[in-house]
């Protein structure tokens, strides 16, 4: 029998009620931040009458003499060495044009790509005429920045075996802000399966491929998933988008705490807003017992 | 239709869990995501709601007018869809990209509710050749998460169910002016019976298996889907939606699927409406703002 | 009504006198189906179809079809390529343009814009699984159809034209398209109505399970690739009907077949 479940808006809960008193100032746009002379004004600020003034909504931060201030929500903005996940929109000479969720699409050199069948292998013209047989539009792929322009956009590089074509999985967009930064953003997590979390907010789920036998990294598997696999993909997806509605930082322990919390329900009844909310602060608040 | 790009192997990923019988969000093949319903959400409407299914968001408000029949359909009232594909719900419907998504829509559920076992016009004819009542149904799309059609006619069918036509009290006819007296008692009002009102419901074809309430994703790695409005047990109307072909057979499951599938959705429907109009009698509910 | 400026309109706020004719009427007098047609036809014959290719010479590929006193006219026009400006498409796209001629029903212009955009979309994605679209990529092909005169089955009708027109103009197809009507009246097919029997199936008080169907298919494969039914009917019937038509289409794409055949022998024989 269909599944079929309809609420009704007048009886529904208010989340708000669940936000605890932040520790952080918020600035809000046009406010001061600092009045002292002597800071360098970073993003999401602007110089007026001398003092830096907070030109997007959010929190402060402060790197040395540097000021910038980081809102909610964002576009990507890259840093070197930024692990990220990526979609190919377009195929020009030489380069593919990758969607990495900031302002500007980020492009990935094909000299900056191990080409299939050995990495000290030369490159010659044939490989820049077939490269739409390494990617595609539309495909996936995990890669590093490598270099960021002066305009912001990022040039990306697979120069790893980890990197490369991403085969069957699901792709979830969150955030950047709420990725965490770890030094390993690859992680095959003990129930089974492996995300790849970019820094970008393009949070891939997908079973365990051996790395060793993708063989350059750009090769696809396209068997079925095994149904066991599957659960668990879905239900990861559905925890990962349930710490995202309750804003908690995305990080392979969040998300493990967010599987077990779910472990109760059926993965289809995470759908629902109430249990994805309660996964989501159950996981908050064990994250919260840890620190 | 929403365009969101997949890559081939998400796509085979996509069509292997329609295979299994397990979605890309944990539905089975005839499971619908968890939907949300308010009536009587716009003041200055006569009948009005708000639908969502996940996160395709419909605001519809009816206002009744008065027209003059047409002279081929002289005991009959009007009705009236407008869809409004704004481009805030996505921004392909910028500038005239909804128009020919909104028109198909329109024209949808024009042919659905053309039958007059699916909804008597009769009902809203005032004085037979001279004056009738005119439903305006118009139709705004706030969000666009897939299953446009699905949310699209359940918001209407809500909408009607929460409408109320003033009640005329006499209708004479002066020498050719037509003389209406409508009643001053605001709550003295006529309504439509909602029960056997059509719903619509997509199904899209992934592989060799049929789907309802298909996602954006689903939507597009689909080769074929069609539109079918239920009445009761009856059909309303059958049309495909996308250019693909399926095969002879695929046609038969689909009715079927189709048939039970509405049959429960409106049961569902009808009791959600009824339990929210006994709560609004029973407690006035407070509203911070009307979208939440 | 929709304002066409690009016609020559008549006058605005006039009545045919016809529909006086009919609101006077008696409810008795109304047209009412006796369960013999006007025609003398069995309830399951269809009407017979006449096919003339490369009837419009302008045009990349044209015919002109007559399915009783429907007629209908149909062309293809040469490959355009998309421009630039919009998104690249690696599949090509067809634009249906679908028109009534004003005087080919009972009433002027009693089909509204909006219907004939919503027919045009029906052809559409009938056509978009017949032509081999994959074979040009950011093209676009332009289809006009045109309704000379309107007794029924329209819809398959400039299906079949529309098809035609395709294999007249030498685009890549996957199969032969047919189509074909049935009308619902009171639970009895009627195959291939004529206008006055789809007025019955659809008018203001039909009796119960009542509507038409519609179905195009490529009968090599066993596949439909549109369908479009409206009314108010038990699900048993629709499939009945569906088996009655796909049956109907293969007599039609049997005659189909010899027109297309019998045109290139005799293009063959003239050269």
């Amino acid at each position: 029998m269909a599944n079929v479940k309809i609420n009704l808006l007048i009886n529904k809960p208010k989340y708000s009620a669940h936000i605890e008193e932040s520790n952080s100032r918020i600035f809000t746009t046009g406010e001061v931040i600092t009045e002292q002379k002597d800071f360098m004004r970073g993003h999401g600020t602007y110089l007026e009458d001398g003092f830096i003034k907070s030109s997007v909504v959010g929190v402060a931060k402060q790197i040395n003499k540097l000021i910038s201030v980081v809102p909610l929500k964002s576009k990507y903005v890259g840093e070197i060495g930024d692990v990220i996940v990526g979609r190919v929109t377009e195929i020009s000479k030489k380069r593919w044009k990758i969607d990495t969720n900031s302002r500007l699409d980020s492009v990935l050199l094909i000299s900056s790509i191990n080409l299939p069948g050995g990495e000290l292998r030369r490159r010659n013209a044939e490989d820049e005429q077939s490269m739409r047989k390494l990617l595609q539009e539309e495909d996936l792929l995990s890669a590093e920045v490598q270099n960021v322009y002066t305009d912001g956009s990022l040039s990306l590089h697979t120069r790893s075996l980890k990197y490369g074509k991403l085969s069957q999985g699901i792709l979830i967009s969150v955030s950047p802000s709420l990725i965490k930064r770890r030094k390993n953003h690859f992680h095959n997590l003990p129930c089974g399966i492996s995300v790849i979390i970019g820094n970008n907010g393009y949070i891939w789920v997908a079973p365990i491929v051996n790395v060793e036998e993708q063989g350059g990294g750009f090769a696809q598997c396209l068997d079925p998933v095994s149904k066991g696999d599957r659960e668990t993909i879905v239900r990861v997806k559905n925890c990962i988008q349930a710490l995202s509605a309750c804003y908690v930082m995305i990080y392979d322990t969040s998300i493990m705490y967010a599987y077990e919390e779910s472990m109760k329900y059926d993965v289809k009844e995470l759908l629902n807003q109430d249990t994805m909310y309660e996964v989501g602060f159950n996981a908050k608040q064990r994250i919260l017992q840890l620190e | 239709m929403a365009y969101n790009p997949l890559s081939e192997a998400e796509k085979i990923f996509i069509l292997h869990g329609v295979q299994d019988d397990f979605r890309n969000d944990g539905r089975t093949r005839n499971d619908f995501r968890p939907m949300e319903l308010q009536t009587n959400v716009i003041a200055s409407a006569s009948g009005s709601a708000r639908f969502c299914i996940a996160n395709s968001d419909i605001l519809v408000g009816i206002k009744p007018e008065i027209d003059i029949p047409s002279p081929n359909k002289p005991n009959e009232g009007k009705i009236e869809f407008l869809v409004d594909c704004s481009a805030n719900a996505l921004l392909d419907f910028e500038g005239r990209g909804g128009e020919e998504l909104a028109s198909e829509i329109t024209n949808c559920l024009k042919l659905t509710y053309s039958s007059p076992y699916a909804f008597d016009l009769k009902s809203l004819c005032i004085l037979p050749k001279f004056q009738c009542w005119k439903l305006y149904v118009d139709i705004l799309i706030l969000q666009c998460a897939g299953n446009l059609y699905d949310a699209i006619s359940l918001a209407v069918k809500c909408a009607l169910y929460n409408l109320r036509i003033p009640r005329v009290t006499s209708a004479l006819l002066d020498g050719g002016n037509v003389d209406l007296v409508l009643s001053d008692d605001p709550s003295d009002c006529d309504r439509i019976n909602a029960e056997s009102l059509p719903i619509l419901m997509t199904v899209c074809k992934i592989g060799d298996y049929c789907i309802v309430d298909p996602s954006i994703d689903e939507e597009n790695c689909s080769t074929s889907s069609a539109v079918v409005g239920v009445s009761g047990n009856k059909i309303t109307t059958i049309k495909t939606i996308s250019g693909g072909s399926f095969h002879a057979d695929t046609l038969n499951n689909l009715i079927d699927l189709t048939i039970t599938t509405a049959k429960y959705l409106n049961e569902k429907l009808l009791k959600s409406l009824k339990q929210e109009e006994r709560q609004m009698e029973s407690n006035k509910i407070q509203k911070c703002s009307f979208l939440n | 009504m929709p304002f066409d400026t690009k016609r020559i309109n008549g006058p605005d706020n006039t009545f045919s006198y016809r529909q006086f004719i009919d609101a006077d009427k008696d409810e008795k007098n109304k047209k009412e189906f006796t369960g013999k047609r006007n025609d003398n036809r069995e309830l399951l014959d269809h009407r017979k179809i006449a096919v003339q290719l490369n009837a419009i010479t302008k045009a990349k590929g044209s015919c002109y079809i007559e399915n009783g006193n429907t007629k209908i006219i149909c062309g293809v026009f040469e490959l355009r390529e998309i421009a630039k400006s919009s998104r690249y498409n690696d599949k090509g796209q067809l634009y249906c343009d679908f028109k009534y001629a004003p005087f080919s029903r009972e009433t002027r212009k009693s089909v509204t814009e909006n219907e004939e955009k919503s027919l045009a979309m029906s052809i559409k994605l009938a056509l978009e699984s017949l032509v081999c679209l994959h074979e040009f990529p950011n093209y676009q092909i332009d289809v006009f159809i045109m309704v000379l005169e309107d007794d029924g089955a329209v819809l398959s009708t400039a299906v079949m034209a529309a098809g035609m027109a395709f294999v007249d103009a030498s685009i890549s197809c996957f199969d032969i398209i047919t189509s074909s009507t049935i009308a619902f009246i009171d639970g009895i097919m009627v195959v291939d109505p004529t206008s006055e029997e789809e007025d019955i199936a659809n008018s203001t008080n039909p009796p119960e399970n009542h509507g038409t169907i519609t179905i195009s298919s490529l009968n090599s494969m066993d596949q439909i690739s549109q369908v479009i039914f409206n009314g108010f009917i038990e699900p048993q019937l629709l499939k009945d009907a569906k088996k009655q038509l796909l049956e109907i289409n293969k007599v039609h794409e049997i005659y189909l077949k010899k027109v297309v055949s019998m045109k290139i022998i005799k293009e063959h024989r003239e050269t």
